[in-house]
Protein backbone atom coordinates (compact mmCIF):
# COMPACT_ATOMS: atom_id res chain seq x y z
CA UNK A 1 0.00 0.00 0.00
CA UNK A 2 1.47 3.50 -0.97
CA UNK A 3 1.44 5.79 2.09
CA UNK A 4 1.44 9.57 1.07
CA UNK A 5 2.51 11.70 3.84
CA UNK A 6 1.33 15.68 3.73
CA UNK A 7 2.44 17.88 6.51
CA UNK A 8 0.42 20.86 7.03
CA UNK A 9 0.61 24.29 8.77
CA UNK A 10 -1.29 27.29 9.31
CA UNK A 11 -0.11 29.19 6.89
CA UNK A 12 -1.32 30.09 3.26
CA UNK A 13 0.60 26.37 1.32
CA UNK A 14 -1.87 24.28 3.54
CA UNK A 15 -4.75 24.42 1.64
CA UNK A 16 -2.53 23.85 -2.09
CA UNK A 17 -0.59 20.89 -0.13
CA UNK A 18 -3.95 18.83 1.20
CA UNK A 19 -5.74 19.09 -2.12
CA UNK A 20 -2.73 18.05 -4.12
CA UNK A 21 -2.05 15.07 -1.26
CA UNK A 22 -5.72 14.38 -1.41
CA UNK A 23 -5.92 14.34 -4.97
CA UNK A 24 -2.72 12.20 -5.08
CA UNK A 25 -3.90 9.36 -2.36
CA UNK A 26 -7.31 9.29 -4.27
CA UNK A 27 -6.02 8.97 -7.78
CA UNK A 28 -3.69 6.32 -6.41
CA UNK A 29 -5.44 4.25 -4.20
CA UNK A 30 -3.25 5.79 -1.57
CA UNK A 31 -3.47 6.01 2.37
CA UNK A 32 -3.17 9.68 3.62
CA UNK A 33 -1.62 10.46 6.81
CA UNK A 34 -2.01 14.19 7.63
CA UNK A 35 0.69 15.53 10.04
CA UNK A 36 1.08 18.93 12.04
CA UNK A 37 3.92 19.52 14.15
CA UNK A 38 3.33 21.67 17.11
CA UNK A 39 5.93 23.53 19.04
CA UNK A 40 6.01 22.91 22.60
CA UNK A 41 4.15 26.10 23.56
CA UNK A 42 1.46 25.46 21.39
CA UNK A 43 -1.95 24.23 22.58
CA UNK A 44 -2.40 20.33 21.58
CA UNK A 45 -5.87 20.20 21.82
CA UNK A 46 -7.02 23.27 19.42
CA UNK A 47 -4.41 21.83 16.98
CA UNK A 48 -5.81 18.51 17.16
CA UNK A 49 -9.39 19.92 16.79
CA UNK A 50 -8.09 22.05 13.45
CA UNK A 51 -6.67 18.90 12.00
CA UNK A 52 -9.31 16.56 12.64
CA UNK A 53 -11.86 18.81 10.99
CA UNK A 54 -9.24 19.17 7.90
CA UNK A 55 -9.61 15.10 8.03
CA UNK A 56 -12.94 14.73 8.64
CA UNK A 57 -13.34 17.09 5.51
CA UNK A 58 -11.52 15.13 3.19
CA UNK A 59 -13.77 12.95 0.88
CA UNK A 60 -12.54 9.79 0.32
CA UNK A 61 -12.54 6.51 2.35
CA UNK A 62 -11.79 7.32 6.15
CA UNK A 63 -10.08 4.43 6.99
CA UNK A 64 -7.92 5.46 4.55
CA UNK A 65 -7.05 8.89 6.17
CA UNK A 66 -4.99 8.91 9.44
CA UNK A 67 -4.37 12.18 11.24
CA UNK A 68 -1.64 12.80 13.82
CA UNK A 69 -0.02 16.14 15.91
CA UNK A 70 3.31 15.79 17.44
CA UNK A 71 5.58 17.89 19.28
CA UNK A 72 9.03 18.64 18.67
CA UNK A 73 11.19 21.63 18.79
CA UNK A 74 11.85 21.06 14.81
CA UNK A 75 9.53 21.32 12.22
CA UNK A 76 11.76 19.67 10.18
CA UNK A 77 12.44 16.34 12.53
CA UNK A 78 9.40 16.03 13.49
CA UNK A 79 7.97 15.41 9.94
CA UNK A 80 10.95 13.24 8.91
CA UNK A 81 10.27 10.92 12.08
CA UNK A 82 6.46 10.57 11.19
CA UNK A 83 7.48 10.08 7.44
CA UNK A 84 10.03 7.31 8.49
CA UNK A 85 7.15 5.93 11.04
CA UNK A 86 4.58 5.20 8.73
CA UNK A 87 6.86 3.87 5.92
CA UNK A 88 6.13 7.03 3.77
CA UNK A 89 6.30 6.61 -0.11
CA UNK A 90 5.69 10.12 -1.21
CA UNK A 91 6.04 13.43 1.31
CA UNK A 92 4.10 16.36 0.81
CA UNK A 93 5.05 19.75 1.81
CA UNK A 94 4.30 23.54 1.19
CA UNK A 95 6.97 26.20 0.86
CA UNK A 96 5.19 29.28 2.57
CA UNK A 97 6.43 32.85 1.62
CA UNK A 98 7.29 33.93 5.64
CA UNK A 99 11.00 32.16 5.41
CA UNK A 100 9.77 28.02 5.35
CA UNK A 101 12.98 27.50 3.20
CA UNK A 102 15.35 26.58 5.54
CA UNK A 103 12.40 23.65 6.76
CA UNK A 104 11.69 22.43 3.59
CA UNK A 105 15.19 22.41 2.34
CA UNK A 106 16.25 20.22 5.86
CA UNK A 107 13.18 17.86 4.81
CA UNK A 108 13.84 17.30 1.29
CA UNK A 109 16.99 17.16 1.41
CA UNK A 110 17.15 14.14 4.40
CA UNK A 111 14.05 12.64 3.03
CA UNK A 112 14.26 8.74 1.39
CA UNK A 113 11.15 9.30 -0.08
CA UNK A 114 9.83 11.23 -2.89
CA UNK A 115 9.28 14.90 -1.84
CA UNK A 116 6.31 17.37 -3.35
CA UNK A 117 6.87 20.87 -2.67
CA UNK A 118 3.79 22.78 -2.97
CA UNK A 119 4.65 26.82 -3.19
CA UNK A 120 1.84 29.17 -1.32
CA UNK A 121 -0.74 30.29 -3.05
CA UNK A 122 0.24 31.64 -6.24
CA UNK A 123 -2.37 33.25 -8.60
CA UNK A 124 -1.76 30.19 -10.72
CA UNK A 125 -2.54 27.49 -8.18
CA UNK A 126 -5.34 29.60 -6.46
CA UNK A 127 -7.42 29.97 -10.00
CA UNK A 128 -6.28 25.97 -10.81
CA UNK A 129 -6.18 24.27 -7.24
CA UNK A 130 -7.00 20.47 -9.37
CA UNK A 131 -3.80 21.25 -11.82
CA UNK A 132 -1.88 18.25 -10.66
CA UNK A 133 -4.29 15.63 -10.00
CA UNK A 134 -1.85 12.63 -10.80
CA UNK A 135 -2.93 9.48 -11.39
CA UNK A 136 -1.21 6.17 -12.30
CA UNK A 137 -0.81 5.53 -16.33
CA UNK A 138 -2.80 3.43 -17.83
CA UNK B 1 -2.99 19.98 -21.37
CA UNK B 2 -0.67 19.33 -18.42
CA UNK B 3 3.18 20.24 -18.73
CA UNK B 4 5.45 18.04 -16.82
CA UNK B 5 8.93 19.28 -16.73
CA UNK B 6 11.87 17.32 -16.14
CA UNK B 7 15.46 18.24 -16.18
CA UNK B 8 17.88 15.76 -16.58
CA UNK B 9 21.89 15.71 -15.52
CA UNK B 10 22.62 12.29 -16.72
CA UNK B 11 23.98 11.13 -13.12
CA UNK B 12 22.10 8.05 -11.59
CA UNK B 13 19.17 9.91 -10.25
CA UNK B 14 18.31 10.04 -14.02
CA UNK B 15 16.88 7.13 -14.13
CA UNK B 16 14.60 6.76 -10.70
CA UNK B 17 13.39 10.29 -11.81
CA UNK B 18 12.44 9.17 -15.27
CA UNK B 19 10.84 6.01 -13.69
CA UNK B 20 8.71 8.36 -11.31
CA UNK B 21 7.21 10.83 -13.76
CA UNK B 22 6.22 7.92 -15.71
CA UNK B 23 4.35 6.38 -12.95
CA UNK B 24 2.94 9.13 -11.73
CA UNK B 25 2.12 10.92 -14.97
CA UNK B 26 -1.48 12.98 -15.38
CA UNK B 27 -4.39 10.79 -17.15
CA UNK B 28 -4.96 12.27 -20.06
CA UNK B 29 -3.36 14.55 -22.80
CA UNK B 30 0.00 15.59 -21.12
CA UNK B 31 3.16 17.16 -22.71
CA UNK B 32 6.59 16.02 -21.23
CA UNK B 33 9.38 18.40 -21.42
CA UNK B 34 12.86 16.27 -20.43
CA UNK B 35 15.56 19.33 -20.80
CA UNK B 36 19.05 19.39 -20.08
CA UNK B 37 21.00 22.72 -19.50
CA UNK B 38 24.49 22.92 -20.74
CA UNK B 39 26.80 24.97 -18.37
CA UNK B 40 30.92 25.15 -19.61
CA UNK B 41 32.52 23.76 -16.55
CA UNK B 42 35.54 26.04 -17.45
CA UNK B 43 36.26 29.63 -18.50
CA UNK B 44 35.91 29.24 -22.50
CA UNK B 45 38.59 31.69 -22.96
CA UNK B 46 41.05 29.50 -25.94
CA UNK B 47 40.99 27.05 -28.46
CA UNK B 48 41.67 23.71 -26.19
CA UNK B 49 38.58 24.84 -23.25
CA UNK B 50 36.60 25.75 -26.64
CA UNK B 51 36.50 22.23 -28.20
CA UNK B 52 36.52 20.33 -25.00
CA UNK B 53 33.00 21.93 -24.08
CA UNK B 54 32.13 21.21 -27.62
CA UNK B 55 32.62 17.51 -27.32
CA UNK B 56 30.66 17.95 -23.51
CA UNK B 57 27.82 19.23 -25.37
CA UNK B 58 27.76 16.70 -27.73
CA UNK B 59 27.43 13.60 -25.16
CA UNK B 60 24.70 15.81 -23.09
CA UNK B 61 22.77 16.17 -26.70
CA UNK B 62 23.25 12.24 -27.52
CA UNK B 63 22.39 11.24 -23.37
CA UNK B 64 19.24 13.36 -24.08
CA UNK B 65 18.21 11.64 -26.97
CA UNK B 66 18.94 8.88 -25.42
CA UNK B 67 16.61 9.23 -22.62
CA UNK B 68 13.89 10.98 -25.54
CA UNK B 69 13.54 7.97 -27.35
CA UNK B 70 13.46 5.58 -23.81
CA UNK B 71 10.70 7.59 -22.80
CA UNK B 72 8.89 7.60 -25.73
CA UNK B 73 9.14 4.06 -25.80
CA UNK B 74 8.00 3.46 -22.26
CA UNK B 75 5.09 5.64 -23.23
CA UNK B 76 3.83 3.68 -26.86
CA UNK B 77 0.87 2.95 -25.27
CA UNK B 78 -0.01 6.72 -24.04
CA UNK B 79 -1.08 8.15 -27.37
CA UNK B 80 -1.79 11.55 -25.72
CA UNK B 81 1.43 12.15 -24.11
CA UNK B 82 3.68 14.24 -26.36
CA UNK B 83 7.39 14.12 -24.79
CA UNK B 84 9.62 16.84 -26.09
CA UNK B 85 13.32 17.65 -25.56
CA UNK B 86 14.80 20.75 -24.63
CA UNK B 87 18.73 21.14 -24.66
CA UNK B 88 19.52 24.08 -23.72
CA UNK B 89 22.99 26.32 -22.39
CA UNK B 90 23.41 29.10 -19.63
CA UNK B 91 23.20 29.44 -16.30
CA UNK B 92 21.56 26.15 -15.05
CA UNK B 93 18.59 27.45 -12.25
CA UNK B 94 18.17 30.87 -14.42
CA UNK B 95 17.49 28.91 -17.69
CA UNK B 96 15.64 25.98 -15.66
CA UNK B 97 13.46 29.23 -14.02
CA UNK B 98 12.55 30.53 -17.33
CA UNK B 99 11.49 27.14 -18.75
CA UNK B 100 9.06 26.48 -16.13
CA UNK B 101 8.04 30.10 -16.52
CA UNK B 102 7.87 30.23 -20.28
CA UNK B 103 6.37 26.51 -21.08
CA UNK B 104 3.59 27.07 -18.36
CA UNK B 105 4.84 24.58 -16.44
CA UNK B 106 2.30 22.37 -13.99
CA UNK B 107 4.59 20.03 -12.37
CA UNK B 108 8.88 19.79 -11.87
CA UNK B 109 10.18 16.94 -11.42
CA UNK B 110 13.65 16.92 -10.21
CA UNK B 111 16.19 14.90 -8.72
CA UNK B 112 18.37 15.37 -5.99
CA UNK B 113 22.02 13.79 -5.01
CA UNK B 114 22.75 13.30 -2.05
CA UNK B 115 21.36 14.17 1.88
CA UNK B 116 22.47 15.97 4.93
CA UNK B 117 25.48 18.21 3.96
CA UNK B 118 25.95 16.62 0.60
CA UNK B 119 22.42 18.50 -0.47
CA UNK B 120 23.93 21.73 -0.64
CA UNK B 121 27.15 20.75 -1.78
CA UNK B 122 26.57 18.31 -4.79
CA UNK B 123 23.06 19.61 -5.48
CA UNK B 124 23.94 23.14 -4.71
CA UNK B 125 22.20 25.91 -6.23
CA UNK B 126 20.49 24.00 -8.78
CA UNK B 127 17.15 22.47 -6.85
CA UNK B 128 17.90 25.41 -4.01
CA UNK B 129 16.84 27.75 -6.54
CA UNK B 130 13.83 25.61 -7.44
CA UNK B 131 12.81 24.83 -4.25
CA UNK B 132 13.25 28.32 -3.09
CA UNK B 133 12.20 30.21 -6.34
CA UNK B 134 9.57 27.62 -8.37
CA UNK B 135 5.97 28.91 -8.75
CA UNK B 136 4.92 25.52 -9.55
CA UNK B 137 5.34 22.12 -7.46
CA UNK B 138 8.49 20.48 -7.83
CA UNK B 139 8.78 17.01 -6.88
CA UNK B 140 12.23 15.90 -5.33
CA UNK B 141 13.26 12.58 -6.19
CA UNK B 142 16.04 11.36 -4.09
CA UNK B 143 18.49 8.36 -5.79
CA UNK B 144 18.20 4.85 -5.39
CA UNK B 145 18.87 3.36 -1.92
CA UNK B 146 21.93 1.16 -2.49
CA UNK B 147 20.91 -2.56 -0.97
Amino acid sequence: MYHILAALTHHSSSISVYRMARDLAKSLGANLHLVHVLEPSEDEETELDWIHNLASSVRMDEHRVHSNVITSSSAAAGILHEATRIHADMLVIGRDMEGSSSRVEAVVAAAHCTVLVVPADTPKSAAKPEAITMGASA
Amino acid sequence: MKTIFVPLDFSDVTAPQLELMQTHLPDGPCRVILAHVHHAEAPLDNATSIEVDREYATVERGQLAEAVQRTRSNLATREEVVVESMFCSGPVSATLLSIIDVEKVDLVVMGTHGHGRLFSLVMGSVAEALLRKSQVPVLFVPPIKDA
